[in-house]
């Protein structure tokens, strides 16, 4: 009965909007920086690994702020993703500090291999 | 818990502020900030852009050892390599020549841009103009190019000719542009390894003063700056700029064909110009491109230029034409005919400028 119930139980959580696991395991960091911290890594391993669910990731975040600082955080990170990820900034906060990233291109040029790193 | 109370400290909040919204509280770039602050910033990738501003701030104030503090705090990689390419660009802004070189020479990949910069971000100093006794200008330069030359040790060898190249040049715009007398003398004197830059110098210097600025520069402005070099004209004296102004119009040209195997020196900003045969050649060349600094220089004045037998004026000229936006000349007209140019330099500038319609473009653009 138990095992016939937990599919849709499941689903109907899941339309509901529940929070996911990997959610509550952030909010019950308890230390606030922690939370951000761990935020932050559910969205970089997604990005990392190329998955375009980082987005969707990015988008569960629940605040503005907590949203550009994972996106400035992957942009420093990955200058080369800086003017991706910076274009989308939502707080003032990040713009300006988004421009230390963007606002110097070569950090963009990807880095060559030994014995050519001269432009 | 211990990051977060960190995080609370560094930004002198009470404890209701979020952490998300403290850390991204804008820190005003040029801020003063020590490389200590920037422990207190509990996120690692906020921490790299502080320790890089903690360089640059410091650098800016002349501090070499606390920006080579700061620096030392990121391991290598980008952020490192960019932490002293903003040292040596602030050291140089802050007269210090030698360290400056020495942080591009750490930059890695960033170095040639680095000293690019640092050479640009040199300041003029007040009364330092050619009308000076040429005997005190000669031992000034001299001193500053074997600081550079010096510093430059550190750099590969592929940076290191560009570097000289760059501080010279930038050494001698610093002696003429904008300081209202272009008194060709101390160009004249120019040590042999220093003759080009100098004359580019005087050359913009003289382009400048030739008429006042929007009024574009008379016709035969070239054999007027020739004369003014060989002392049939007096030194032109005007105007001068305040140090923030003394910039103008410049190009980074496209590396042409014909052109490859030909020696060329640096330029304002990102710029280079082919080094003339001889000197003669070599001031005419100068002049081109002095005149092309002149953001009021239309297109015409270049035309004569591209019939001229020598290769590296004709080329010069043939890529200012197209560069310039012209005031009455038909450019399709005038650069069609180039097409069937025996003269590949005439024929390269032709097709890229009818391709691209060079002449519409704001310097800086593609083309």
């Amino acid at each position: 009965m138990t095992a016939r119930l937990r599919p849709p139980l499941l689903l109907a959580l899941l339309v509901l909007g529940c929070p996911g696991p990997a959610e509550d395991e952030c909010d019950r960091a308890g230390d606030p920086v922690a939370r951000e911290d761990c935020l932050f890594e559910r969205v970089s391993q997604l990005f990392s690994a190329g998955d375009h669910e980082w987005r969707q990731a990015l988008q569960a975040i629940d605040t503005p702020a907590s949203r550009d600082l994972v996106r400035l955080r992957l942009a420093i990170l990955d200058p080369q993703q800086g003017p991706t990820l910076c274009r989308e900034v939502e707080t003032e906060g990040a713009r300006q500090r988004c421009r230390r990233v963007v606002g110097r291109p070569h950090l963009a040029s990807p880095p060559r291999p030994p014995g050519q790193e001269q432009p | 818990m211990i990051r977060a109370l960190a995080l609370l400290l560094a930004s002198g909040c009470t404890p209701q502020g979020e952490p998300a919204e403290q850390a991204l509280l804008s820190q005003p770039e040029g801020a003063a900030i020590s490389a200590q602050d920037c422990q207190l910033q509990p996120f690692d990738e906020l921490r790299v852009l502080c320790l890089v501003d903690a360089a640059a701030h410091a650098a800016g104030s002349g501090d070499e050892a606390a920006a080579e503090a700061a620096c030392a705090a990121l391991e290598a990689g980008t952020w490192n390599q960019e932490c002293h390419f903003r040292a040596g660009e602030e050291l140089a802004r802050a007269g210090e020549l030698g360290a400056a070189i020495g942080h591009c020479a750490r930059a890695g990949r960033f170095s040639r841009f680095c000293v690019t910069h640092a050479g640009w971000a040199l300041q003029p100093e007040a009364g330092f103009d050619s009308s000076l006794p040429v005997n005190e200008i000669l031992p000034a330069i001299a001193s500053s190019t074997s600081e550079v030359q010096a510093a430059a040790q550190g750099l590969e060898d592929s940076a290191r000719a560009e570097a000289l190249g760059t501080f010279r040049m930038s050494l001698w715009y610093r002696l003429y542009f904008g300081t209202g007398v272009a008194e060709p003398a101390p160009a004249r004197a120019a040590p042999q390894d220093q003759a080009a830059q100098a004359r580019s110098a005087f050359a913009l210097e003289a382009s400048r003063l030739l008429s006042a600025p929007g009024l574009g520069p008379p016709d035969d402005a070239v054999q007027r700056i020739q004369r003014i070099w060989s002392g049939a004209l007096a030194a032109p004296t005007g105007a001068r700029l305040p140090p923030q102004s003394r910039h103008g119009r410049y190009n980074v040209p496209l590396p042409a064909p014909h052109e490859r195997q030909l020696e060329h020196i640096p330029l304002y900003g990102g710029g280079r110009r082919l080094l003339g045969a001889d000197a003669e050649e070599d001031l005419v060349v100068a002049a081109l491109e002095a005149l092309y600094f002149r953001p009021d220089t239309p297109s015409e004045l270049y035309l004569p230029w591209i019939h001229d037998p020598r290769d590296r004026v004709r080329w010069t000229a043939a890529r200012l034409l197209r560069l310039c936006q012209p005031q009455t000349l038909d450019m399709e007209a005038t650069l069609e005919p180039l097409l069937q140019s025996p003269d590949p330099g005439l024929r390269w500038n032709a097709e890229d400028a009818l391709a691209h319609r060079s002449w519409e473009h704001k310097p800086g653009e593609a083309r």
